[in-house]
Formats: structure tokens, C-alpha cells, sequence
């Protein structure tokens, strides 16, 4: 009897099993221990990855170009001793403006100002050289130009830093509009140096008209890497490094701990404006004159550089490498097979949202649900 | 015939949940592994276990908030998948959770039903079995000024009001439908998660905890509505790891440990004895040690404090008291009424609205240093005649020059007459460091607020100490060296000190923590719930630490919510409530019944 009531209760079960909802396939859990190992394999898959993905994308546009954007950013890099030095250019601007926003991210403020905080700074200089210049010698001039740079960066930096600090805004929309606030102010100054053009001339006074663009790039990239080493310096080594460290964690613990995080809030992100007003200093060194997209949203790549080398000053040098190394292969690409500078952009994106993807098995890990696979299995055996 | 035997044979319940090897991994971490329990119509089960040991995660997975790993749940021998709390109420299980899940500015009727559609909420009050519902004719669309209107007069919740009124009657609770969430006391708001199960007809209620925020008194009351409940035929677990409540309530007793089974037995067949051996897997008394206060000068004066929140209220009003050298103040009171903020504006964290701190540099008779004293301070003192000589004579810095003094003063000549008094208000954690006042502080969110999750131990070791030292660069020297003193001596199991503080053990977070605050050689230690979520080894590692820095002279000042510890370890005990001080008892005189009173402010 108890036989045949287990198989009652056996058929029960299965009819039950077959009307309850299904069982989740798989389920997803938090990485606890990311060994370094691991952290290396996830980059290099996804970063090659990335590089195909931008390949696949160019085939479709141009058939049979699939290795065309891989021959064509060795190219940028080696063809010519120009070509170099406009990647090495675009590698140097990538990184500062990188390491010049760490500070903030580190803190956990999201400052999306940088663009801004470079465009108000270059404006500063071309006021300077514009306004000074012509009563002053022209070294004078160049360093007046910088220290305004610096000046405006950092006040424009500290005016969301302030409101953060003492009202709690959300510094990323803040940041955000103050850029085109800063866009507009060069917009009107713009107006105001030449109404007939609305463009600002070439400047003359402290911008070193007979140095080439090559000593210049040079001059910049010997600035960040300078900046570069005093970011590591100051984030791992110093007080203050420790300080934002500890207030970006939490900000419970800096306060019950004595910090003044108001005033570490606003030296942090200050800084971060001085970095970016240099960085201002030399883009109108170079150029000679400023315009509302003078940057071409390179703030906000840079932004995505400090995020996916996860605030980290080696990391980040890393990123900021292939981001150069594949934004001027595809602007290289696109002349060679004719296509518009759109496809820059498009390859930039593409990049940096399946280097973002693999981001996902850093953190997070699948577990399969190894019942239904089983089950599975056992069906197709009996199938056989 | 047995009791148990007996006891089963009056149930003659039916089996309405019941859960088969349930198995739930978090990670690395095993929460439960094959736990089956069983529960029947109107019974009181108690899941009983230490903090960790997988009670509420695995009646999470029965309310549809974690889904299992692996292991079946049957609801009245039928086969089930929860996977969400909308499941869990079609089959009628409801939860009350440690931290209540209430909209603040909603009233008691609304947070009852927000969530449920107009349909839902017709069913349900067409079930209710004492509200007589009028037919509610379906009206093709109501008048938009009418439903506005309704909307402000709240009239169309009235039948909800009845109902929520209707169920208080039935189970003895007291409730005001129309009071709104931020006016309730804790058990108020308990009381009206409850309804909010039980107005959606629940018949399995699973409470997290349920008397952790409450006093002896309202622990009464809860439990007499629960068995009221449950002569209604309705099932109730309830997670504890209090033993003497479980011995109330409950008719059977679950134990976990460490996420596994240990067993379950029915309460008359059992003893606080055998629950306490099963929970902690030996018998364990708690059996603190308690030395007698050392000395008797103060070190910390409290003088009608009153701190505001940010919206302007009282939260401490007109708190006194003292803390002697060598003794543990107790605070006791329930959670929220101002422990907290009592001992954040101590630290200096909390601004202080009235009163003062005052802290006793314990200096009479001892030799002026310039380790807390500049030349210049001293000259001033000394013409204030706050100094005597060794030999017993005034001092008198007059006409003699500043070598001399420095001379004086490092052969220990110069003595205080009196001890020093520093007003510690309106000053922050790092003024009042830099006074030279050694205030330990132990919060009670050890990486919210003591410690930095994703540094490592080093690293933390440096929040007390890294602005030691002149220029802009870190000391990395002595914090190394701090951890590994602590690693070893509070063995604080962790592979290397490089290990970030979050990956450890809770236990472990707190050694590194306490380890850090002693490190500083306090004079004053403050401490909130320092054994909150540690097992029992590690609790006591805890109070013989405390105990071994009371013998030191250090004056201690321990939040507890455990009343047992607080009688075994304190000397004094103060007991807060409303923000008021509602008395100051001796710890070795008083009870639990009486603290309970004073909590309550009676």
C-alpha cells in the first residue's frame, strides 16, 4: 500500500511541478574578491573585443575594410613623424583632463565640469593676451597668462565645490551647466573682440607665433606627464590624497573623525580647476585663440577615462593610450576609406560601451542554475 | 505518554508551510544550507538563532524576497515558487521586517493600503468578514471635483479606516487610523505593519525581531495580541534570540546555527538550558566580569545638554550626569531616543543647542609638561597661580628667564594645583584631539561611520593618526605597525593587514575598530552597540577588552541594548528616554523589570 501511495504522491509532484512558474535559468551575484589576474584577462578580452566591434562596425559601412582600422591606428601612431605627433597630442590632452578631474572622482564628486573649467580657463588667457599682452614683454605675458588660466579654473571649479559643500546640490547637473555657461561667456566675448567676425583672430602676444606645433605638443605632453606624477603623488602618498579617499568611502567617518569635509570638498575640486585652467593655458598656447568647441567634448571623455580606470592614476594613463590610439585610427581610417568624421565619434562610442560592458564580470558573477542544465541534459539523453 | 505526545495529539493541526532543504548562498557566504521546518495552523513557532545564523534570510525566502538556491516550499502540502512579496501575499504569508517598510507622512490607513489597486482593495473588503460592505455599484467614471474632493476629506478610504478599526477590536490592538507615521512611537508603527498583514488576510505572519524596539511592557502587550492571533487559527513565526521570550510565546522552537538545522522542539519538552546549548552549540553563561570603579575623580561632566534635530526639535533635552575615572556608565533606552545624538555631541560631531561638555584633565599634583602646554600658557597659568612647587611653595615666574623655566618645568618641579577643566562645546573631533583630550569613540555603524569598508586595515588604522607629523606626506610606518599589533593581540582572523576592513567577518570589523580607538590610549571611551551582530566569543573578547580599559582608570561609556549585559557589566546606568534623562540607577541594585519602567518613562 505505502507503494502505491508514494507513486500517487511521485505523479502529484510532477503534475505540481509542471503548473509552477519556471525556475530562474540563472542568477546573478556580487563579486566579493576581484584577484588581479582576473582583473587583466576581463581588460584584455574586452578591450580586444572593443577593437573588433569597432572593425565589424567599419565593415558594415565599407565591406571588406575589416582591418583597415587596425592598420590605419598603427599608422596614426608610426606613419609619419606628424601623424605621431597629433596622437601623441590627443594621448596628452586625454590625459590630463583625465587626471585633472581624479581628485574630484575619487571623492565621489562627479565632475562633469571639466570642459568648462578648460574653456573658462583658456578664455582667461586669451583676455591676458589679448588686453595685456601688448604692454608687457611676451614671457611676462605667457606667465600672466597661465596664472589667470589657473585662476579662472579654479574659481569656476569652486563655485559648484561651494554649493556642494554648503547647501548638498548635485554637483554632476551643476558641473554640467556650468560648462555652457562657460561656452556662453566665450560666445559673447567672442562678440565683443570682433563684432564683424564673431571669431577671436590668431593671437600674437605670449602664444610663441614662430614655435612650431610639434615643440608645443611636446611642451604639453612634458606638462602632463608632470601632472601625472604629482596626481599619483597626491592621491597615494599625501594627507590630503588620504582625506578625499576617506570622504568619497564616507562621509560619516570623515566627520566623526575630525575631517572638515566642506573644506576638503572644495580644496579637492579647486584643484581639479587648476589642473584644468593649465590645461586651458596650453590648448590656447596651441591654437591661438579659443571657440565655444575649442575641446570637442573631450571633457566628457575623459570623464568616461577616469571611470573605467576606476579612478586609478596607472589605469587611467592606460585607457587614456587606447582611446587615443583608436580615436586617431579612425579618423585615419575614415580619410583612407572616405567617410565622414562622424565615424570618429561612432568608434569612440562603440569602444567605450563595450569596454563599460565587460565591466559587468568585474563585479558581478553568473551562476547558472545547474538543475535545469541537468535536467536538460538527462532529457536529451533519454531522447538518444 | 509523553508531554510532547500529548501536545501533538491536542494540536490535531493541519500542516500549512512547510519548507524542504532549503539551501541560499550569498556569494561565498552559505546562509542557510538544507533547512526544512514545518509549521502548522495556529501554532507560534520561534526561529530561534544568533545574529548571523540564517533566521532571516530564510524567512525572506518564504516572504518572496530571496528566491532559494535549491529545496522546495509547500503551502498546505501543495508545491510553491515565491519569487516576489506579491507572491507571498496570494498565498498569505505576510512579513513585519526589523526596519519597518511605512511612508512617513502618510496616516496609518493609507500606508495600509498604498500598493493595493482598487480592485484588490474591493476584494479584500468584500471578504473581511465583519465589515459589512455596501454594494458599490461599479460607476462608469467618477466625476473628476468629486474624486479631488474625496482625495482631500480622505472619505474614500473610510471603508479601509473600518476595517483597520475592525481589526484592532478583534485582536486588541490600539490604533488611531488617522495618525500619520512620523507621530508614532516604535510600537505604534509595529503595530501597524502587523494590521497592514493582517488587513490584506494573511494567515502565516513572520516577524523579524519584533521585540528589539520595545520595552518590557509593550513586549507584553505584542505578545498577548499574538495569542489572540492565534486562537484565530492563524500562524505566526517569530525570529528572536532572546530566550526567555521564546520560553513565553512560542509553542515550538526552531534553532539555527551557522545557517544549519540544529532541531526543533516543542517548548514544554524543553529548557532555556538546552535552547542556549543548541543556539550556541555549549553552555554559555553570561559571565562578565566586574571590577569595582577605581577612582573617583570625574573626567567627564555633562551639564544641561540639549541637542536640536534638523528640523528644530529637541532630541536631548537637559541631560546631566558625570563619568568618573575607572567606571562603565551604562546607557540604556530604547533605540532612537537619543543615545546617539547623546554621544555624537560628546564627540563633537553633533552641534550643541544648550548646556556643556566638561572634560577633566585629571592633573592635581601631577608635573606641568610641554606636551599639552606652550611656554606662554604656562606663564600665563602660572601668574593665574594655578601651579605649586614640588616642595608645596607658589610659583612665581617673575624675573626669571625663559631657560629656566623650560628647566623647571622638564625636572618635573611645577605641579598643578587642580585638575584642568575643558569646555569641550562647539568644538570638532580634531579641536578636541588637538587639546590632547584621548576621546575613544566605537559608533554604532562601525563602516558607516568608524571605519572606511574598502581600505584596508593599515589604512584605517591612519584615520586616528595620519595627520601626525609635519609636511603633506603620510606616515605609513606606524599604522603597519598599529595592525599588526591588533592582528595579533585581539586575533583578528584576516590573512594579512592588507585585507580590506569589509571583506572581514563582523566580529572581526569591530576587533580592528576597538583595537584602533584603544590604540589611542583614551581616557574617555565611548561606545554604541559594540556587540551588535557579533557571536558569543566575540561579544565577550569585547567586554573583556572594555573591562581590562576600566581597570586602566579609563571612564567608559557603553549604548547597549542587550538589558542582561548592561546589569552584568556596567557600575552605573543611565537610562534615557524622550530624549530625557528618566534615571540614573546602580547597576548591581536595579533589575530589568524596573530599567523597563524607566524606559518607558514611568
Amino acid at each position: 500500500m505505502s507503494k502505491t501511495v508514494l507513486e500517487k504522491d511521485k505523479n502529484n509532484l510532477e503534475s505540481n511541478e509542471a503548473k509552477a512558474p519556471r525556475e530562474k535559468l540563472f542568477h546573478i551575484a556580487k563579486r566579493m574578491d576581484v584577484s588581479l589576474q582576473y582583473k587583466i584577462i576581463v581588460r584584455v578580452i574586452s578591450i580586444v573585443t572593443a577593437l573588433l566591434m569597432c572593425a565589424f562596425v567599419l565593415n558594415i559601412f565599407k565591406p571588406g575594410k575589416f582591418f583597415t582600422i587596425f592598420s590605419s591606428s598603427f599608422n596614426a601612431l608610426t606613419g609619419s613623424t606628424n601623424k605621431f605627433f597629433i596622437t601623441l597630442d590627443e594621448f596628452a590632452i586625454l590625459l590630463g583632463i583625465s587626471i585633472a578631474i581624479l581628485p574630484a572622482f575619487k571623492m565621489k564628486f562627479w565632475n562633469l565640469g571639466a570642459e568648462g573649467q578648460i574653456l573658462i580657463g583658456g578664455l582667461a588667457a586669451v583676455l591676458v593676451s589679448k588686453y595685456i599682452g601688448p604692454y608687457v614683454p611676451n614671457v611676462l605675458c605667457t606667465i600672466l597668462m597661465l596664472i589667470f588660466a589657473i585662476i579662472a579654473g579654479g574659481v569656476w571649479a569652486l563655485i559648484p565645490a561651494f554649493f556642494k559643500a554648503k547647501f548638498n546640490t548635485n554637483e554632476t547637473l551643476f558641473t554640467l551647466m556650468m560648462n555652457y555657461l562657460a561656452m556662453g561667456f566665450i560666445a559673447f566675448f567672442e562678440q565683443v573682440i570682433d563684432p564683424a567676425h564673431g571669431t577671436i583672430a590668431q593671437l600674437t602676444n605670449g602664444t610663441f607665433p614662430d614655435a612650431t606645433d610639434n615643440v608645443k605638443t611636446i611642451i604639453a605632453f612634458v606638462i602632463v606627464v608632470l601632472m601625472t606624477l604629482f596626481m599619483f603623488g597626491y592621491l597615494n602618498k599625501t594627507k590630503h590624497g588620504y582625506e578625499l579617499t576617506v570622504v568619497g568611502e564616507t562621509r560619516n567617518t570623515a566627520k566623526y573623525i575630525g575631517i572638515n569635509v566642506k573644506a576638503v570638498i572644495m580644496r579637492t575640486v579647486v584643484l581639479c580647476g587648476i589642473l584644468c585652467g593649465i590645461i586651458g593655458y596650453f590648448t590656447v598656447l596651441k591654437q591661438k585663440s579659443i571657440s565655444p568647441n575649442i575641446i570637442g567634448g573631450k571633457g566628457f571623455t575623459a570623464v568616461m577615462i577616469a571611470w573605467l580606470g576606476h579612478m586609478n592614476v596607472v589605469e587611467v594613463i592606460v585607457m587614456a593610450f587606447l582611446v587615443a590610439f583608436i580615436t586617431r585610427g579612425s579618423s585615419v581610417a575614415a580619410t583612407n576609406v572616405d567617410l565622414g568624421s562622424a565615424f570618429t565619434n561612432i568608434t569612440i562610442a562603440i569602444f567605450l560601451i563595450t569596454i563599460l560592458a565587460f565591466e559587468f564580470f568585474l563585479n558581478y558573477e553568473v551562476h547558472f542554475n545547474k538543475k535545469i542544465f541537468k535536467s536538460k541534459k538527462e532529457v536529451k539523453e533519454v531522447e538518444e | 505518554m509523553s508531554p510532547s505526545l500529548l501536545v501533538l495529539l491536542n494540536m490535531k493541526k493541519n500542516l500549512v508551510l512547510q519548507l524542504k532543504n532549503i539551501s541560499k548562498s550569498f556569494g561565498k557566504v552559505q546562509a542557510n544550507s538544507n533547512v526544512s521546518l514545518d509549521l502548522y495552523e495556529g501554532e507560534i513557532l520561534s526561529l530561534l538563532g544568533e545574529n548571523g545564523s540564517g533566521k532571516t534570510s530564510l524567512m525572506n525566502i518564504v516572504a518572496g524576497i530571496y528566491f532559494p538556491d535549491s529545496g522546495s516550499v509547500e503551502i498546505k502540502g501543495e508545491p510553491v515558487k515565491i519569487t516576489s512579496p506579491k507572491d507571498a501575499f496570494k498565498y498569505k504569508i505576510g512579513m513585519v521586517h526589523q526596519h519597518f517598510k511605512l511612508v512617513d507622512i502618510f496616516t496609518a490607513t493609507e500606508n495600509v493600503v498604498v500598493g493595493l489597486d482598487k480592485k484588490t482593495r474591493a476584494s479584500i473588503l468584500e471578504d473581511s468578514e465583519n465589515v459589512k460592505v455596501q454594494e458599490t455599484k461599479e460607476q462608469p467614471k467618477e466625476n473628476i471635483l468629486k474624486r479631488v474632493f474625496n482625495f482631500i476629506t480622505k472619505s474614500n478610504l473610510k471603508d479601509s479606516a473600518d476595517r483597520i478599526k475592525n481589526i484592532c477590536n478583534k485582536y486588541g490592538f490600539v490604533l488611531d487610523p488617522n495618525k500619520r507615521v512620523c507621530d508614532m512611537s516604535v510600537s505604534e508603527k509595529q503595530t501597524l505593519e502587523i494590521i497592514k498583514t493582517l488587513y490584506r488576510g494573511v494567515d502565516i505572519l513572520i516577524l523579524d525581531e519584533p521585540t528589539a524596539v520595545l520595552t518590557p511592557q509593550e513586549i507584553d502587550k505584542l505578545f498577548a495580541v499574538l495569542r489572540k492571533m492565534k486562537e484565530a487559527g492563524k500562524s505566526i513565526i517569530i525570529i528572536t534570540h532572546k530566550l526567555n521570550e521564546v520560553m513565553d510565546i512560542s509553542d515550538r522552537i526552531t534553532v539555527l546555527r551557522k545557517g544549519e538545522l540544529i532541531g526543533t522542539v516543542n517548548k514544554v519538552d524543553t529548557s532555556i538550558e538546552q535552547l542556549t546549548e543548541m543556539m550556541v552549540g555549549q553552555k554559555t553563561e553570561l559571565n562578565i566580569e566586574r571590577s569595582e570603579p577605581k577612582g573617583k575623580e570625574k573626567l567627564l561632566e555633562v551639564k544641561n545638554l540639549s541637542v536640536k534635530n534638523a528640523f528644530g526639535h529637541d532630541v536631548l533635552e537637559d541631560i546631566s550626569f558625570e563619568l568618573k575615572e575607572g567606571e562603565i556608565l551604562g546607557i540604556a533606552g530604547i533605540s532612537g531616543n537619543g543615545q546617539k545624538e547623546l554621544l555624537e555631541a560628546i564627540a563633537g560631531v553633533q552641534p550643541i543647542a544648550n548646556g556643556e561638555v566638561i572634560y577633566h584633565r585629571l592633573k592635581k599634583n601631577k608635573p606641568v609638561s610641554f606636551y599639552h602646554k606652550s611656554l606662554n600658557q604656562i606663564k600665563t597659568l602660572a601668574s593665574e597661580g594655578a601651579f605649586h612647587t614640588s616642595k608645596g611653595e607658589k610659583v612665581n615666574f617673575e624675573g626669571i628667564t625663559n631657560f629656566e623655566i623650560r628647566n623647571r618645568v622638564n625636572n618635573g618641579e611645577i605641579l598643578f594645583n587642580d585638575n584642568e577643566t575643558m569646555l569641550l562645546k562647539g568644538k570638532n573631533p580634531r579641536e578636541i584631539r588637538e587639546l590632547g583630550i584621548h576621546l575613544a569613540f566605537v559608533p554604532e555603524d562601525r563602516l558607516g561611520m568608524g571605519l572606511v569598508g574598502n581600505m584596508n586595515i593599515n589604512e584605517n588604522m591612519m584615520l586616528r593618526s595620519y595627520r601626525k607629523g609635519n609636511g603633506p606626506f603620510l606616515n605609513f610606518k606606524k599604522p603597519r605597525d598599529t595592525a599588526e599589533k591588533i592582528i595579533n593581540e585581539l586575533e583578528v582572523a584576516t590573512t594579512s593587514a592588507n585585507v580590506q576592513v569589509k571583506k572581514l567577518s563582523g566580529g572581526n570589523v569591530q576587533k580592528v575598530l576597538v583595537g584602533r580607538e584603544i590604540a589611542y590610549a583614551p581616557s574617555v571611551f565611548m561606545v554604541a552597540y559594540p556587540v551588535r551582530g557579533l557571536d558569543i566569543n566575540s561579544s565577550y573578547t569585547i567586554y573583556n577588552l572594555l573591562n581590562k580599559q576600566k581597570q586602566n582608570g579609563v571612564g567608559i561609556i557603553y549604548v547597549g541594548e542587550d538589558l542582561d549585559v548592561l546589569l552584568a557589566l556596567a557600575d552605573r546606568i543611565l537610562v534615557l528616554c524622550n530624549g530625557k534623562v528618566s534615571g540614573v540607577v546602580d547597576a548591581r541594585k536595579v533589575d530589568k523589570r524596573e530599567l523597563g519602567a524607566l524606559m518607558l518613562g514611568k
